[in-house]
């Protein structure tokens, strides 16, 4: 099935001498991600193709504004325009210089150099820990990419021109850089439970045109960390996970607060038996988990004992509940107030293998890195979560907006609008560039009527179009779902500010605990986004909404 | 559903077999049968269907291929995974025909043209209960016709107690000769209403389905919706949401929401819809009307015109007791409340308050939709199931009932209710029983000859869940064991209080895993497979290893051979031969041209089937899975509680209750081939081999003799 969760396997115990990850290890790991998400912010960028909602992340390689993309394939097979964001949302002009679809790779170049960005350094293949920026899969603006953190399964051999990473949580195309900021390599198809990543120098050779790029080859330091294995070709095949991941883990796994201050509640209504994590905040029986998982029969379970768990009060705007047991004693979390500074690591206990009902008793552990608070109400760099929709995706062109798709059975496929018309403006007012779009679309409601004023070849024309809501319109043309998923939460927008970090989680896992390695909570997760993208409450914020709810319960 | 309007009970030629007779013809049938059974997969789930021509046409229903001339994938009974097209589409019969993409003969069974059944007649239903599950053939299941339906639809299909469940959609119901006459589509409840679409009305318009034509409108109830990451999955709550948010402009709450931008939380939703326009149907919930401060029973509010308005509770409040026993917190109170009925509550200042709740509607639940099955629609059960009694069908075993007597007795409580069967092993009084049934109860006794004997409990058995236990009574007989496995398809009987229930072997007998740990088909593997793996550093086509037994191993392909060209035409990469292994079935002759010592070679290896993927992980996905067929079962009757997790059982569909479980799995003479341990599911009862009962009672008579 498409859609299951990550098959995480059991790993085999293949090695005789275990791999130690301590307290030095993972410092020097923050350590260099912590500088990392200040330089790759000048290196890494969301970038999108026409017609497409899908983004990705794409890396500058050369002074010239040389961009390493992944290929995506564009709608109908017109070769519609690859399209770079600044964190201010607006477009960066591009031209497309070469497209490998079997790299999964597009080569393109900024029309204009923008000095705004520095080129990524290029090294060869390292054995170490590496690092992979990340953006969401529906960008809003002002998001930067984020970063996540991969081992490698094994030590490629000599004269190897690939590496074997540990999780199957990125889409091919992705950069890969080592932990000193070099990129090393971009990933292939995930296989089993890997994902192969192919050298930048190998793609020099096979990708000609990338000769003419000169690109930045000086030597990186990396820090002193254990190295990935170096095993047989039988006991590579055997190897389902990184000997060093399951080290990592197990060392995060021991700095989670014990008894640990977590439940698991599990929906007991027909529909379904799914389950969520809650976050214990008051130790009488008050616990707080994620409002749109629960259905209306709680049973909740708390180092292994079970209790019949009751929503006391709900808050639609943070999608917190507040549910109760009949227990007291029970151990509470820890908020930190120190504000995560980007680049820092997560732990989070998750729901995962081999453990089902016990699951909280053995705690599985995920990590991930804080990449940016994202405000509230900021629109996303496509259409899809505005208010109100036209039914069209623009191209900011030098003398304004140009249609450049428009939506299958929406009002303005039948409105007589055509592709290439230049919008000039919307109900008398002006329109030439995105951001006024996006203003004037969010100040309507779906349902009203806009006239637009378009021109073509022909002529000028008055259009009227009723609007309708984004969140109704199928996706665009041309999205693959990716073949590695989470299962995403129901709920995943709007929310008041949040943490934005690049933890994988599954629907079923949103309500746990952040932890920093402290113990001390940093967050609470709410919403699973994609493999590589959640959103969590901020302590102060949950806060405020627990004494709300405190105050007064639902009416029962 | 309509109710039946005519019910005739004819007891014909086919349904006057004898149960010797019934046992060797669903024995015979039951491989050919499973092998023209396959499995539909879906992007989000799977259904069932059945092949019905040597090249490839497939029967299935309308409610699990959904559109005409989609692709996807069929599953056969022998592994292998094949493109299809689906051809038309019937939404007012649910019928709807496929068509394999690849090269045949497969294995197909003859169907029916005409309306050539009737009620009381045997019939076999087979399809992919949850979905495909690795290693496991189509179960097969025994039941008889109770509606003789003709033209398809919810109005008139055929019914039948052959128990179905969801991912058996599309799956075939036959009849004693093997011909398809069903084609099965949604289920009652109840565990007797199966309905299956009534071949007659696929052949209606059989030409038309043949062409790709579809009939009217695609069902709500069936398919859970294609799950894309950027589908949002309560769409169509929100769809229904504006447009009773425009019908409802003038109410307040919705005129200030269409001032503003609006995307708000499905439960919010769903509060306001029900406020506006509430659905009578709608599951309720109790309501008195007050809030509370959490962290003490005292009233916050009281809403205007509530029972709790009206009753006199006011705002201040601090509640002590509910019902006359002491209320120490507001959680306490809470879950009182949610249980509903009059409460009378007292407050510190002494006054008693007695609250009748009135109704609410009940807090709805927006789970993602669980991949891996198409639901079975699930019909409302209006009227009672017609019956057909097995008494007649069983008079010839009233012998061997008689005898069984001494043999299985009822465990009941002190108080006379039955907790569940036990099976005289040795005439001391040794009894076998599931363990888990009578773990907490006390003053547990026997009854045989209308005397009850106290029991004690020997050993346990925690893999199996199965007792020895010990009763002080004369006259018992231990049970005839057979230690031979039944087999697919073989007719077996439980003795029950009353007689007995029949029921066939439905899989070959297997570990029962746990929840979550039952392996699905994956069909996002490529099913095509030469063998060969490359070096994942490698970018010119040199072949690593050659897996043993594979097709590249057949033919003499070794390790370090470089790929040249494939077919004639040269490699682009590795990625480029994977691309070429995936999209040719398997069966296809491919012609390699490799270079080994500077020697060119050619091979002609035909792809095989990809072997099934082997875990023993938990997966969150399954164990929903089987929640939601957990769920739909208990609709029809009580399960057991410990059902799953046995390290070997044998599969069966009898309509077991868990009160007799621990009663023996007889065969036609009188043997016991197993001791019932579980009714797991809708479609499946477990038992304990013989063979397997024999190590059990060994261990637990030394651990007995230990204690």
């Amino acid at each position: 099935m498409k859609f299951l969760c990550i098959p995480f396997i059991l790993s085999l115990p293949l090695f005789a001498t275990p791999i130690n990850w301590t307290e030095k290890e993972e410092n020097s790991v923050e350590k260099q991600t912590l500088a990392l998400a200040d330089t790759l912010q000048t290196q890494t960028l969301i970038i999108g193709r026409t017609g497409l909602t899908t983004t990705r992340v794409a890396t500058v390689i050369s002074k010239d504004g040389h961009i390493l993309a992944p290929f995506l394939a564009s709608i109908d097979g017109r070769k519609a325009p690859y399209l770079l964001y600044k964190a201010d949302g607006s477009r960066i002009p591009l031209s497309t210089i070469a497209e490998r679809p079997k790299r999964h790779l597009a080569l393109l170049k900024l029309k204009e150099n923008d000095s705004t960005f520095t080129a990524s350094r290029i090294s060869e293949l390292t054995n170490h820990t590496v690092v992979i920026p990340t953006c969401s899969p529906i960008a809003s603006l002002g998001e930067i990419p984020g970063m996540f953190i991969d081992h490698l399964e094994f030590t490629p051999p000599e004269e190897a021109t690939a590496i074997r990473l540990d999780s199957v949580n990125h889409l091919p195309g992705t950069p890969v850089f080592d932990l000193s900021g070099s990129l090393i390599a971009t990933t292939l198809k995930a296989r089993n439970s890997n994902i192969p990543a192919i050298s930048i120098s190998q793609l020099l050779r096979e990708f000609t045109s990338l000769d003419e790029i000169l690109p930045d080859l000086s030597e990186s330091s990396l820090p002193q960390l254990p190295k990935a294995p170096e095993v047989s070709e039988e006991e590579r095949e055997e190897l389902t996970s990184s000997p060093i991941t399951d080290a990592r883990n197990s060392f995060l796994q021991d700095t989670y607060p014990s008894p640990l201050p977590c439940a698991h509640i599990f929906n007991e209504d027909t529909q379904s038996t799914h389950s969520v994590i809650g976050t214990i905040v008051r130790q009488d029986g008050m616990i707080l988990t994620k409002a749109s998982e629960l259905g209306p029969d709680l049973r909740v379970s708390i180092a292994g004992e079970d209790y019949p768990g009751i929503i006391l009060a709900t808050d639609e705007a943070s999608d917190l509940a507040l549910v109760g047991v009949e227990a007291t004693g029970l151990p509470t979390v820890t908020w930190s107030d120190a504000p995560p500074t980007p680049g820092s690591i997560l732990i989070s206990p998750i729901l995962l293998q081999g453990t089902s009902e016990e699951m909280l008793a053995e705690p599985a552990c995920n990590t991930g890195i804080f990449t940016q608070i994202l405000k509230a109400k900021t629109p996303t760099v496509h259409s899809t979560s505005q208010v109100t929709s036209l039914g069209i995706t623009t191209e900011q062109r030098e003398n304004g907006l140009v249609i450049a798709a428009l939506k299958k059975d929406s009002p303005a496929s039948e409105s007589g609008l055509s592709l290439g018309d230049l919008i000039e403006s919307i109900d008398g007012q002006e329109i030439t560039r995105r951001s006024e779009l996006t203003t004037l679309l969010d100040s309507h409601r779906v349902g009203d009527k806009v006239t637009l004023l378009v021109k073509n070849s022909s002529g000028s024309q008055e259009i009227e179009i009723t609007l309708i809501s984004p969140l109704l319109i199928p996706p665009a043309t041309g999205i693959q779902a990716p073949a590695i998923a989470i299962v995403p939460s129901v709920r995943r927008s709007p929310f008041p500010d949040v943490i934005a970090h690049t933890m994988p989680l599954n629907a079923w896992d949103c309500g746990s605990p952040i932890f920093d390695r402290q113990g001390r909570a940093l967050g609470l997760n709410i919403a699973a986004v994609s493999a590589t993208r959640s959103l969590a409450l901020r302590p102060a914020d949950v806060r405020k909404v627990l004494e709300k709810l405190l105050a007064e319960t639902r009416a029962f | 559903m309509k109710p039946v309007l005519f019910f005739l009970l004819f007891l014909t030629s086919l349904s006057a077999q004898t149960p010797q007779e019934l046992d060797k013809t669903v024995r015979r049938l039951a491989p050919d049968l499973v092998a023209s059974t396959v499995a539909v997969m879906l992007q989000a789930g799977s259904g069932s269907g059945v092949i019905v021509s040597e090249d490839g046409l497939v029967i299935t229903a309308a409610h699990v291929t959904s559109i005409a001339n989609r692709s996807l994938t069929v599953l056969l009974a022998d592994g292998r995974e094949l493109p299809a097209t689906s051809l038309g589409v019937d939404h007012e019969t649910d019928g709807a025909l496929l068509q394999i993409n690849a090269p045949g003969p497969f294995p197909y069974r003859p169907y029916l043209e005409g309306p050539d059944y009737q009620v009381g007649e045997w019939v076999i239903a087979t399809g992919h209960p949850g979905g495909p599950v690795v290693g496991r053939p189509s179960p097969v299941r025994l039941g008889r016709i109770l509606k003789a339906g003709i033209a398809g639809g919810f109005a008139d299909p055929i019914t039948t107690d052959a128990l179905v469940i969801s991912g058996d959609s599309g799956g075939p119901l036959f009849n004693l000769r093997g011909e398809v006459i069903g084609i099965n589509s949604n289920v009652g409840g109840s565990w007797s209403l199966n309905n299956h679409v009534p071949l007659p009305a696929i052949i209606d318009r059989w030409d038309a389905l043949l062409n790709g034509e579809s009939f009217g409108r695609p069902t709500q109830m069936g398919q859970a919706p294609e799950n894309s990451l950027f589908d949002e999955p309560y769409a169509e709550l929100r769809e229904q949401f504006e447009e009773a948010l425009k019908r409802n402009a003038e109410q307040e709450d919705a005129r200030e929401l269409l001032a503003r931008p609006r995307l708000l939380d499905p439960h919010h939703m769903q509060d306001l819809l029900n406020r506006w326009e509430p659905n009578p149907d709608a599951e309720k919930a109790p309501f008195y009307g007050f809030t509370l401060a959490a962290s003490s029973p005292r009233v916050i509010s009281v809403l205007p015109d509530s029972p709790a308005a009206s009753a006199g509770l006011s705002k201040g409040d601090l509640i002590t007791s509910a019902n006359n026993e002491a209320i120490q917190s507001t959680i306490s109170l809470a879950l009182k409340l949610k249980d509903g009925g009059p409460l009378t509550l007292t407050t510190s200042t002494g006054k008693s308050i007695t609250l009748t709740p009135s109704e609410t509607i009940a807090r709805a639940h927006f789970p993602q939709p669980v991949a891996g099955m198409v639901n079975m629609m699930v019909i409302d059960d209006d009227n009672d199931a017609p019956i057909i009694p097995a008494d007649e069908f069983l008079s010839p075993f009233q012998s061997i009932r008689d005898e069984l007597i001494p043999s299985v007795l009822l465990l009941r409580k002190a108080d006379g209710t039955p907790v569940a069967s036990a099976t005289v092993i040795h005439e001391t009084g040794q009894l076998l029983t599931k363990a888990s049934e009578i773990a907490k109860v006390e003053g547990l006794v026997a009854s045989f000859e209308e005397d009850d004997y106290p029991v004690e409990i020997m050993a346990v058995d925690e893999d199996y869940d199965i007792a020895l236990i010990k009763i002080s009574a004369t006259g018992l007989r231990p049970v005839k064991w057979e230690v031979k496995e039944p087999k697919v398809g073989q007719l077996l009987l439980t003795p029950t209080p009353k007689g007995f229930v029949s029921g066939v072997i439905t899989q070959p007998a297997r570990s029962a895993p746990k929840k979550g740990y039952e392996l699905n088909q994956n069909s996002n593997e490529p099913s095509s497979y030469l063998g060969i793996t490359f070096a994942v550093e490698s970018v010119t086509p040199v072949i690593e290893t050659v897996d043993i037994g594979s097709p590249a191993d057949k033919v003499g392909l070794l390790e370090g051979d470089k790929i040249l060209k494939v077919d004639n035409s040269k490699l682009d990469g590795i990625e480029d031969l994977g691309q070429r292994i995936s999209t040719k079935p398997p069966g296809t002759k491919l012609t390699f041209l490799i270079k080994r010592n500077d020697e060119e070679l050619t091979f002609e290896p035909i792809l095989d089937v990809r072997p099934p993927a082997v875990a023993g992980v938990f997966d969150q996905t399954a164990s929903r899975r089987n929640g939601a067929l957990t769920s739909l079962s208990a609709r029809g009757g009580k399960l057991s509680k410990r059902r799953d997790d046995f390290p070997y059982a044998i599969y069966h569909d009898q309509v077991i209750s868990p009160r007799i479980t621990g009663a023996p799995l007889i065969n036609l003479e009188g043997e016991v081939v197993g001791i019932n341990i579980a009714r797991a599911l809708r479609h499946r009862s477990l038992a304990v081999p013989t063979k397997k009962i024999d190590q059990i009672v060994d261990q637990l008579r030394k651990k007995a003799k230990a204690n």
